[in-house]
């Protein structure tokens, strides 16, 4: 291991490292059976429905072949990973009551005073399950609904029916079968019709079982004329095995909505990240997807909307970080149907000491989608010449009377931008630092102010680990 | 050691991404009977290897360009390389590479029933226009400049252009790739052309480009480039013009081995009725080649509701010390120059006509030096009139 390299690891061991030690309260063995998800229905007392769910999504699973695209994933033993972790934690909205060894790795990520200053309602999953889920009084009378989806199932089954794997099914692709029979956790969002929520809404996944994978299920349905930003943030510690993070998120944005999306992912760098994020918009509906991709070991992500209503609108924002070892394969989907839709693709990425960051793509441009308007742009940023950066964007355009366009440019820092600041008194370190910020400030700017101090310090440390 | 220059390269130090299986079809197919010896005994051990590879592969399956099923004519007798000699044979086995598919590939260099081998030591013009059903082409740019149009009218064409371009040497080439309707005696074998170009450029040597396609149900094209020097200067022009249910697909790709070249893929067309075009661009630029500048952009005009435009423009990054980039855009013609034409007193229809022949008019004026500028202007005159 080269010197950067080394030290890049000894800092992320240093800044995130969670003293997680929950003795969890059951814990599934490794492996993939009937059986095993009968036992995961059980101790969530599931209804009869749910339950035929999960068997058939297993039995579609058994049937599908691995995706033949992607990053490697020989590794990923899907038979050594253990499907349930149940922690010994009452699901509360009373953050007092939460374990003291679960609240310290919480609070290490600053969730509780993230709630008080600036978050309308806040939900923590601690491995299988969403363990806290608290949103504001007043806006609980407005008839927002923010619960774990496993409450959603018992108090709102007409609802959860009507959405739940719709968007995604089960017979998508293997691990969205997968998804199927193992989903724990997560969250049910309704913001019911012209309810604009006024702060975001957040929900952070934490990890802390080694071998474990992680399937939580994440549906959001903003009502017309409704208006909410959600926020997403995952962490975990490092463990020497492979971890799982097998996430899916259907988004369904009615007419005239806005849905705002952000992702702030930093799994460990043992973790296999495989999510599925869907959302369709109606008419005059907007959508906007924001993520932050910083850790995993691989990641395969690709945020999409489908403009399925006349005028409606799809913004696609990201930046990947793909650092020592890692191979982020990540992108973005845009299927134009209605008329006069629009959608923006503004996709950076940033590949460092050895890191693989693919950028992979499709727009499609409907027969019915007239007058659409699209442009996609793709920019990567190489910090060293040990790093490698792909853009591998596809176009299908079906017709005459719309504009399609793309770009990309992948490129170092330039010497004499370097030069320039250094003149100004800054080092070469922190010259490059606030270069990569600038290159990042599209997403930095769609985050509430905290999360884009936080975001400002993590690249800090990233730059000054790996090239420092 | 032989290998093989592959299109697609997925992979960084210990990291490896999942190329795609290759799906297939079921066809009728040639077999070892259909050999036919070439009198060359040194020519046909290379053949004879080429064809036990070839019948290992069952034909590709295209889903975007809607290959479902291919149809052969007859294999006449073997013409194209029976001059060659084992330096030309080492020179082949160099320069091999997986074309439009590796299975249309072998079946060039196994049936072909015209081609040449060449040597050019200085400067030298060519025009060839005599094209058989299999082709088989090698040159070897040693020295001056190779200027060469090659004017391929052909219902089914399956060929291989192979060049090396050495230091200081330079290479003018136009390629027209023009799909015709089966003629007599070639009832029942399908439209279709697939012609694969594969070049390896040395230090300093300067290579341009111009292709055309036009016509044929499915027009494929595979242009792929090796640059293994430094100081090279390549700039590759793509034409299309597709109507009816045409569909053109067509891929570049240049690999950047070492320092300081230039490459450049700019493509444009137009597609009319229910024609397609597909546009795959790579480039791949390899760690090392510092100092490299590769742009690649494709601009396609549709001027037809029902035309497709499909385009998959990548690149493939290894070093920092680059400039690379791509573009891509799709619309119809320009509202705004239809509208200032029309001001000067022509019609709505005349002014899109024109715009549209004005995106060709470079390649004209080039291939008349070739007396090939009746060839784009015909086509021309069947899509806009």
């Amino acid at each position: 291991m080269e010197l950067n390299e080394l030290l890049y690891e000894l800092k992320k061991k240093e800044e995130f490292e969670l003293k997680v030690d929950v003795k969890p309260e059951m814990k599934l063995p490794a492996g993939l059976n009937k059986e095993l998800i009968y036992e995961i229905s059980a101790a969530k007392n599931e209804p009869a429905w749910m339950t035929e769910h999960r068997i058939k999504s297993f039995e579609i699973f058994e049937k599908w072949h691995e995706p033949n695209w992607g990053v490697e994933r020989n590794e990923l033993d899907l038979s050594k990973i253990v499907p349930y972790v149940k922690p010994n934690a009452k699901k509360t909205n009373n953050w007092e009551e939460v374990p003291e060894e679960i609240k310290v790795a919480f609070d290490k990520l600053g969730i509780p005073e993230a709630e008080r200053k600036y978050l309308a309602g806040v939900g923590a999953q601690f491995d299988s399950e969403m363990i806290y889920k608290n949103i504001k009084e007043e806006l609980k009378k407005l008839g927002i609904i923010f619960i774990d989806i496993e409450t959603a199932v018992k108090e709102y089954p007409d609802l959860v029916k009507q959405y739940f794997m719709k968007l995604v099914p089960p017979t998508d692709n293997k691990y969205a079968a997968l998804h199927g029979a193992l989903w724990s956790g997560g969250t049910f969002l309704y913001v019911p019709k012209g309810v604009k929520v006024p702060l975001p809404l957040q929900s952070y996944f934490l990890f802390g079982n080694p071998g474990g994978g992680q399937f939580e299920h994440t549906v959001i349905i903003a009502d017309e004329g409704s208006e909410v930003t959600y926020i997403e943030g995952c962490t975990a510690p490092k463990y020497d095995v492979v971890n799982l993070h097998v996430g899916t998120v259907e988004v369904y944005v009615n007419k005239g909505a806005k849905l705002k999306y952000l992702t702030m992912q930093n799994w460990s760098k043992n973790m296999f990240n495989l999510e599925i994020k869907r959302a369709i918009a109606e008419e005059d509906a907007v959508m906007t997807w924001v993520s932050g991709s910083f850790g995993s070991y691989k990641t395969m992500v690709y945020p999409a909307t489908i403009l399925k209503g006349d005028n409606s609108v799809s913004d696609n924002i990201s930046i990947s970080f793909a650092g020592p070892g890692q191979h982020i394969d990540t992108g973005s989907k845009v299927i134009h149907i209605g008329k006069n839709t629009r959608s923006t693709v503004d996709a950076r990425s940033i590949s460092i000491g050895g890191g693989w960051s693919f950028y992979r793509g499709l727009l499609k441009i409907g027969e019915r989608a007239e007058n659409s308007k699209a442009s996609v742009s793709c920019t990567g940023l190489m910090i060293d010449n040990k790093s490698k950066s792909d853009t591998v964007p596809i176009i299908e355009v079906l017709n005459a009377n719309s504009d399609v366009g793309h770009e990309a440019k992948i490129g170092r820092i330039k010497d004499e931008q370097i030069f320039y600041l250094m003149s100004r008194g800054l080092s070469e370190l922190e010259a490059k630092g606030l270069i990569v910020k600038g290159f990042i400030q599209p997403v930095v700017q769609e985050l509430p102010f905290e999360y884009a101090i936080e975001l400002n310090r993590l690249v800090d440390m990233e730059i000054e680990s790996s090239i420092g | 050691m032989k290998s093989i220059e592959k299109t697609i390269r997925l992979e960084h130090g210990n990291l490896r991404a999942i190329v795609p299986d290759r799906k297939t079809i079921d066809a009728n197919d040639y077999t070892t009977d259909d050999f036919k010896p070439s009198g060359n005994n040194l020519l046909d051990e290379w053949r004879v290897r080429r064809l036990s590879e070839y019948l290992t592969y069952k034909f590709p399956l295209w889903k975007r360009s809607g290959l479902k099923s291919i149809d052969l004519p007859k294999v006449g007798s073997y013409k194209a390389l029976e001059s060659i000699d084992e330096e030309g044979l080492n020179l082949l086995d160099s320069l091999d590479f997986e074309g439009t598919d590796r299975k249309f590939v072998l079946m060039a260099d196994v049936f072909s029933s015209s081609g040449k081998y060449i040597v050019v030591k200085e400067d030298t013009t060519l025009v060839v226009d005599e094209f058989s059903q299999y082709d088989n082409m090698l040159i070897d740019v040693r020295g001056g400049t190779l200027n060469l149009a090659r004017f391929i009218e052909r219902p089914f064409f399956i060929g291989n252009l192979r060049i090396l371009v050495r230091q200081d040497a330079a290479l003018n080439l136009y390629n027209l790739y023009i799909g015709k309707e089966p003629e007599e005696g070639m009832q029942g074998v399908s439209n279709f052309l697939s012609s694969s170009v594969f070049i390896q450029a040395l230090d300093r040597s300067k290579i341009k480009v111009k292709d055309f396609y036009f016509g044929g149900k499915i027009n494929v094209g595979y242009f792929g480039m090796k640059l293994n020097g430094e100081d090279i200067q390549a700039d590759v022009r793509p034409y299309y013009l597709a109507n009816k249910d045409n569909v053109v697909d067509i891929l570049y790709f240049m690999r950047f081995y070492k320092q300081k070249s230039y490459g450049n893929v700019d493509s444009k067309g137009v597609l009319a009725d229910r024609s397609k075009v597909v546009f795959r661009g790579i480039m791949d630029i390899l760690s090392g080649a510092k100092e490299v500048e590769a742009h690649q952009s494709n601009h396609a005009t549709l001027i037809s509701d029902a035309a497709k435009v499909e385009a998959v423009p990548s690149l493939m990054v290894d070093e920092n010390d680059v400039v690379a980039s791509h573009a891509a855009s799709s619309s119809p013609v320009d509202e705004n120059m239809v509208f200032y034409l029309m001001t000067r007193g022509i019609s709505e229809k005349e002014a899109q006509n024109a715009i549209v022949k004005g995106i060709f008019e470079m390649l004209k004026e080039e291939l008349d030096a070739y007396n090939l500028k009746g060839v784009v202007e015909d086509a021309l005159n069947r899509v806009v009139g």
